[in-house]
Parts: structure tokens; C-alpha cells; sequence
């Protein structure tokens, strides 16, 4: 028999009577105030994620860094239009972030004080090689209460060249020609596959040399196509240019706001 | 300065009415009383010597290490109280390690040297602060080859360290340096730079050089896995120091 | 069993139940999960809809985003359903249980109208839609604004999944409703115009598509009024505009993609026939 309570499997209808009660006396001696699910779901959760979404492409003397500058709270409302989730460490080394803000705030100070203090002790300003290294050591000291970032630093090299290295939330380092990290990664990294990987492009086809106006149009675009499609990025592009041996540059530019 | 001592010897870190700090006078000169070591920068690399005094036949002389290893493109020489260069040749070390460890690079000579001359001041007569009661009575000559080139530098107890092309410290430091000055020229490859600090060394030790009371190390340049450049590290063997040492 | 058995067997609930919120039913759910029922679940409603009622009429609005997770599903979806000539509703909740029960709250109403030779009245709409929703406990995951104007007038009514109705002069539902009815708090009137009530709505929209990111890219609005009913739309508002167009043009050669595989299938022709013809 089945009720519209969808219980099942009782004989008749004294015996269920009789097993309900049994079941409200029980209940009223230990009232199961939550399910183990609902505990785990409603236990203190010391993170939250902030939407929105970062990109970094590297070139022969160039890195560009992008972000959008909208903050979500629970990917539906948004808490400003004007976040900024770039952080320019110095000339050479830029940080962007995406993931929960309060982690990415404090990441950005760890950085800050340590470059500081390397150029007390080093007498020079660090380099994105060392950064790189060093942001992975300080992602992995908190192995088992993580920064909850993805993270990508980008920059021009001690050899002149441009860089982006690409982050997990615990330290796992790799240094990529581009990158993208947030709510719209999953539609900025294939993009950004087939324009500079060309990884669909069949041999003989013309592949177009990554310049720095070239990749300034396709971090563009990355952003203008995920905001059509992805509900927490938005608002305004942060894009930053690194380019070897030029100070570095920073523009804002439109996006939808819906 | 032995005449002009005064109540103001007393205290580690208190001045005299001239300006002079007696207790780290005194420990430059323990530096005299260390047996000698040279260091010569070359055009191939970089290289330390060291007599090794045993006061005693029945001593083992391989159990005395007058050139310690840093790390892989660093060492360092030592003269006066061999036992306060323990504590700063460990500071040397993990500093290299704790920096190749951070930055997944190797240190460089000057920031390594740095590090230990800012321990080589922790010193004073409080309880709580430092780590040292006095100031550490040895000299050290830091050796290397890092991104930047071959690198010598110089440690005196005061915490002063200087860039040298080559350089003498322990009992026959002077005379040892007034050859040196002679001698010392840019392009000195390692094999003449080796010859010339055995040469030195044998001129100003009192016992007779053999391969027994000297130690050499040799820092060369190379490059690591990723093309950059760096040092290697190596002590030079008995037999190359005896065939070197004869044709003396 | 008589009621006073049932009382006496029931144990007793250490629950207050006197003041405004009465607990009681927590112990009886609780019994009834431990017996196998399922607790129902709730579902986000990811949208904004406003309507208002003016003097004599009625207008209601929804945007036009449908998504998917984080994902923007549909850019021009249509919320501002059709019942009949002058009743509509709009929807918020899961997309397909709106079309299903629009659908057939509009087609019971037409025959209604067919039989009985009238026009159908609001209240109408709104009962078939709340026994229908009730039926379902809620696991059809329509959230419905429904309005129109009858022979009794005009009139707005929300209901929700559950079966839960309300009547109200001006509301809003779905996630931009926080945004929206913030406009609606603070410029309602009672009698407006039908031209002020439509700018109502449309500001209304506008602050749920602004500021709730489930919402967005186009408007809808219907002015249903006892002599006609005018539907406007799509309306685009400026900050659903793409600011700038696209630096480059994304053509790709005939042939460029890459061929990863090959196999060729051999097969004999067994029969053939000519539909040329």
C-alpha cells in the first residue's frame, strides 16, 4: 500500500496507526532537529565563492591579465561592480585571482610583504620565476585549510619573456602560454585553445602570430563571450599589460550588466 | 690596544669613551690564532684553501674539516674558534636550503653571507634575545659561483663582509695577503690560482705542506637542469694535491 | 477509531503552540520521514516578474533569461504566458512545469469559455492552477503570477508550488524580486495610470535584471486592460546592450579543423529504388 506520504509496505491501517505512534513517541524523546545531511549542510562553512572570472595569455614579450569586476554572493546577487580581483605585485609580477574573496585578499598581503621584505633582504625586486615558487610554497603550507583561490600569476621573466603560471587551491604549479580561472573558465580555456593553441586547427591552415594587440583582442572577446552566457561575470573588464621593458598599463573596459 | 684596557672589555656591547667595541676587537684577534686559509677568485671558477693543523700525531687528520660545504655552488673556510664556525656555517646552510626550498632556486653567495653576518651581530650579554653571549670568534671566507659569477666574500666577527678577489685570513693572514697582492692578476685560470694558494701556503705554514695538512675545494661554474648558471662544488683529491705540491 | 481515542493515544507534544508560529507539525514530519515519506525539496526560482494593477487594469512584466546552474540558458525565453484573451500569467521557477501548466490552465479556460459562452474570470484560472499545483505537493515547480481583468475587474493573484495563493495590488516573484519590489514599495500608487503603471513594471524589471544575475537580457510586458490587452516586447534596457562588438571575426577555413580519425564503411547495394520522381 502507498499513501501519498509515499510510505510503503504496512499490512493495514491499525497497524500503520500503531506504528506512527511508535514513531511520533520516539521522535518526541529524541527529536532529529536535522538529518546528517542537513547538519552537513547547514555546518559552519568557512568559505563562500564570489563569482566572476579571471584569464592571463603570455607572449614573446608580453603578459595580459584580465578580470571582470563583478562580486556575487551566492552566484545570484551581486555585492559591487567594481571588485578588484588583479593585484599589481611590481613592474614584473602580477596576481589575479578568482575563488573566495577574503582568501584572495589575504593572498594578495602574504605576496605584498613578502616581495617587500625580499627586497630588504636581496637588495632586488623579486622576479615572477621566484614569485611563481614562492606563491606555490605559501598555497601549499595550507594543505589542510586551504586558500580556496585559483590563482594565476603572470609577468615578464628575468629573461625578458612573458609568463603565466596557473595554480590549484593547493599549490600545484604549472607554467601555461594562457590561462583562465572562475565561473568562466570552462568557456574562456576552450576558446583560447582553438584561437592560440590551435589545438583543432589542421596542419597547412594559417596560424596567426600571437602579438600583443592580437591577444589584447582575443582577452577581449573571451570576456565579452562569457559574459553572454555565464550569469556571474560582468560589469567591466580589468585588463592589465605587461609588456618587457614598458611600465605596466591598466584599462577598464565595458560589459553587460544584466 | 692590550695597553688601553679598561673596565669597558667588559660588557659585549658597550662602547669606549673612544668608540671601541673591545670584546669584538678581541674576537678579530682570535682570527689570528686559526691556522691560515686563502681564497682566490679565478676567470674559471673560485677556490679555497686551508691548512689543517693537527696539534697532535696520534690526531686523525681526516676528522678535521676546514672547508665546509654550503650547498651545491657554495663553500666556506674558516679561522680562529673552530667551534663558534659550527653555528654560523649551520645558519649558512639552512638558509641556502630554506632558500632553495621557498624560491626553487639556489641562493646567491652575497645573500648567504649576508644572513650569516646579521647572525654574526646577535650577540649580547641578555637572557632572553640573543642567541650568542659573545661575538663569535671566527673570520670566514664564503666561496661561489652563482647567477651573477664566481663570488668571494669575506666575514670578519664584526659582521663586516666584503667582495674580494682573493683573500687570506687566520694566523698568516698578512703575509699571505702581501703575496697574494703580488701575484694576484684577472686571468688567473683555476690550475695556476690552485698552484698560486699552495705556493702561498707553503711559504707561510711553519710544518711542511703535503696533502695531509691542507685542504682545497674548488668551486667551478656549470648549469642546472633548467640552463641557468651556477657552481659545482668539489675537493680537490690527495693525489692532485700531492702532484701539485711536488711541482712546487 | 474515535477522536477522542486518537487524542488520547497521540503522545503529547512538547511544542508551544500558542503565540504566532505553531511547530507542532515538526514531530509529525519527523515521524512520518522515519516511516519512509520524503521531506519535499525546494527549487530556486531563477527570474523576475512583476505585476501591478492600475486603475481599471493591469500590467505584468517578466524578463527573459532562462539558466542553467550558472549558465545562461536561454537569452529570449517567454515568462508572460497567454491564458486566455484577457487573463495572463507569468512564471518563475522550473521552465517546463510553467509551459506544461500554462498550457493546460489555457486550455481548460478556452473550453470553460466554449461551454459556459463567457468569459473566464481570473479566480477561475487561479483555482484550476492552485488544485493542480497542490495535487503535486509542490513537485511541479511552477511559481505563478496570475492576473488579469473580468467582468469583476482586475485582479492579481500569486501561487505558489505548493498551492499557497494570495491576492495582492502589486507584487513581484522569482530571484530579481528583491530588487523589483523595492520599486514597487517605494513608487506604488493605488489608481495609477495605465502609462505610470507601465513604467512601474518596466523599472521594476529593470532593478531585478540589473541586480540579480538569474535575470536579465530582454523585457516582456502585457497591459491587459477591459477594452484590449497590447503585449510590448521584446524590450531591450540600454545596460542589457553589449557595450562593444567583438574585436575580431571568428571564421574558420572550410577543412581547417582537424581530422582525428578515418574509417571508411564498405557496403553492398541490395536493392535500390528511384524517388526522383
Amino acid at each position: 500500500m502507498t499513501s501519498f506520504t509515499g510510505i510503503t509496505a504496512v499490512a493495514n491501517a491499525t497497524n500503520e496507526m500503531a506504528m506512527f505512534k511508535q514513531a511520533m513517541k520516539e521522535v518526541a524523546a529524541h527529536p532529529e532537529w536535522m538529518s546528517s545531511r542537513q547538519i552537513e549542510r547547514q555546518r559552519w562553512n568557512p568559505y563562500s565563492m564570489e563569482g566572476g572570472s579571471t584569464c592571463a595569455i603570455s607572449g614573446e614579450n608580453f603578459a595580459i591579465v584580465a578580470s571582470d569586476t563583478r562580486m556575487t554572493q551566492n552566484d545570484i546577487n551581486i555585492l559591487t561592480r567594481d571588485a578588484e580581483k588583479i593585484q599589481i605585485l611590481n613592474d614584473n609580477i602580477i596576481l589575479t585571482t578568482s575563488g573566495f574573496y577574503g582568501d584572495v585578499l589575504q593572498l594578495k598581503k602574504v605576496l605584498q610583504s613578502r616581495l617587500h621584505k625580499y627586497r630588504f633582504d636581496y637588495r632586488s625586486d623579486m622576479s615572477v620565476d621566484l614569485c611563481a615558487e614562492l606563491l606555490s610554497r605559501n598555497l601549499y603550507y595550507r594543505r589542510f585549510f586551504p586558500y580556496y583561490t585559483g590563482a594565476i600569476l603572470a609577468g615578464i621573466d628575468e629573461h625578458g619573456k612573458g609568463a603565466v603560471f596557473s595554480y590549484d587551491p593547493i599549490g600545484c604549479i604549472e607554467r601555461l602560454g594562457y590561462s583562465a580561472s572562475g565561473a568562466a573558465e570552462p568557456m574562456i580555456i576552450p576558446f583560447l585553445d582553438c584561437q592560440i593553441g590551435h589545438v583543432t586547427l589542421s596542419e597547412g591552415y594559417e596560424r596567426p602570430e600571437l602579438t600583443l594587440d592580437r591577444a589584447i583582442s582575443l582577452m577581449k572577446d573571451s570576456f565579452r563571450g562569457a559574459a553572454e552566457r555565464e550569469i556571474s561575470t560582468g560589469d567591466k573588464i580589468h585588463l592589465v599589460i605587461a609588456e618587457a621593458g614598458k611600465p605596466v598599463v591598466v584599462k577598464f573596459l565595458p560589459l553587460r550588466e544584466d | 690596544m692590550f695597553l688601553t684596557r679598561s673596565e669597558y672589555d667588559r660588557g659585549v656591547n658597550t662602547f669606549s669613551p673612544e668608540g671601541r667595541l673591545f670584546q669584538v676587537e678581541y674576537a678579530i684577534e682570535a682570527v689570528k690564532l686559526g691556522s691560515t686559509s686563502i681564497g682566490i677568485k679565478t676567470s674559471e671558477g673560485v677556490l679555497l684553501a686551508a691548512e689543517k693543523r693537527s696539534t697532535s700525531k696520534l690526531m686523525v687528520n681526516d676528522a678535521i674539516e676546514k672547508i665546509s660545504k654550503v650547498d651545491q655552488h657554495i663553500g666556506v673556510t674558516f679561522a680562529g674558534l673552530i667551534a663558534d664556525s659550527r653555528t654560523l656555517v649551520e645558519r649558512a646552510q639552512i638558509e641556502a636550503q630554506n632558500f632553495w626550498f621557498t624560491y626553487n632556486r639556489k641562493i646567491r653567495v652575497e645573500d648567504v653571507t649576508q644572513s650569516v653576518a646579521n647572525l654574526a651581530l646577535q650577540f649580547g650579554d641578555d637572557d632572553v634575545k640573543a642567541s650568542m653571549s659573545r661575538p663569535f670568534g671566527v673570520a670566514m671566507l664564503f666561496a661561489g659561483v652563482d647567477q651573477e659569477g664566481a663570488k668571494l666574500f669575506h666575514l670578519d666577527p664584526s659582521g663586516t663582509f666584503i667582495d674580494c678577489k682573493a683573500k687570506s685570513i687566520g694566523a698568516a693572514s698578512d703575509g699571505a695577503e702581501q703575496n697574494l697582492k703580488e701575484q694576484y692578476h684577472d686571468a688567473l685560470t683555476i690550475k695556476e690560482g690552485l698552484k698560486m694558494a699552495l705556493a702561498i701556503l707553503k711559504q707561510v705554514m711553519e710544518e711542511k705542506l703535503n696533502s695531509a695538512n691542507v685542504e682545497v675545494v674548488v668551486i667551478k661554474p656549470t648549469v642546472d637542469a633548467k640552463g641557468r648558471p651556477i657552481g659545482e662544488f668539489t675537493r680537490v683529491s690527495n693525489e692532485e694535491l700531492d702532484q701539485v705540491i711536488t711541482s712546487l | 477509531m474515535a477522536t477522542a481515542d486518537v487524542k488520547s493515544t497521540v503522545p503529547h507534544m512538547d511544542m508551544d503552540r500558542g503565540g504566532a508560529f505553531d511547530f507542532s507539525n515538526c514531530i509529525r514530519n519527523q515521524a512520518m520521514c522515519k516511516m519512509g515519506g520524503k521531506a519535499p525539496k525546494l527549487t530556486s526560482t531563477g527570474t523576475t516578474i512583476v505585476a501591478v494593477a492600475f486603475k481599471g487594469g493591469l500590467v505584468m512584466g517578466a524578463d527573459s533569461r532562462a539558466t542553467a546552474g550558472n549558465i545562461i540558458a536561454d537569452k529570449h525565453c517567454e515568462k508572460v504566458h497567454k491564458l486566455t484573451e484577457s487573463i495572463y500569467a507569468c512564471g518563475a521557477g522550473t521552465a517546463a512545469d510553467l509551459d506544461q501548466v500554462t498550457k493546460m490552465l489555457s486550455g481548460n479556460l478556452r473550453l470553460l469559455e466554449l461551454n459556459t459562452g463567457r468569459k473566464a474570470r481570473v479566480i477561475t484560472a487561479l483555482r484550476q492552477a492552485k488544485q493542480h499545483l497542490f495535487n503535486y505537493q509542490g513537485y511541479i515547480g511552477a511559481y505563478l503570477l496570475i492576473g488579469g481583468v473580468d467582468p469583476t475587474g482586475p485582479h492579481l493573484y500569486m501561487c505558489s508550488a505548493n498551492g499557497t495563493t494570495m491576492a495582492f495590488p502589486f507584487t513581484a516573484q522569482g530571484s530579481g524580486s528583491y530588487a523589483a519590489i523595492t520599486i514597487l514599495e517605494r513608487d506604488f500608487k493605488v489608481d495609477m495610470t495605465k502609462d505610470e503603471a507601465e513604467k512601474l513594471v518596466q523599472r521594476a524589471l529593470e532593478a531585478g535584471m540589473h541586480g540579480d544575475n538569474a535575470s536579465g537580457n530582454s523585457l516582456n510586458l502585457v497591459i491587459i486592460e477591459p477594452s484590449e490587452t497590447v503585449f510590448k516586447g521584446p524590450i531591450v534596457p540600454e545596460f542589457c546592450k553589449r557595450p562593444e562588438p567583438n574585436d575580431l571575426v571568428y571564421k574558420f577555413q572550410a577543412g581547417a579543423t582537424k581530422v582525428l580519425k578515418h574509417k571508411t564503411y564498405k557496403y553492398d547495394v541490395v536493392e535500390s529504388m528511384d524517388i526522383t520522381h
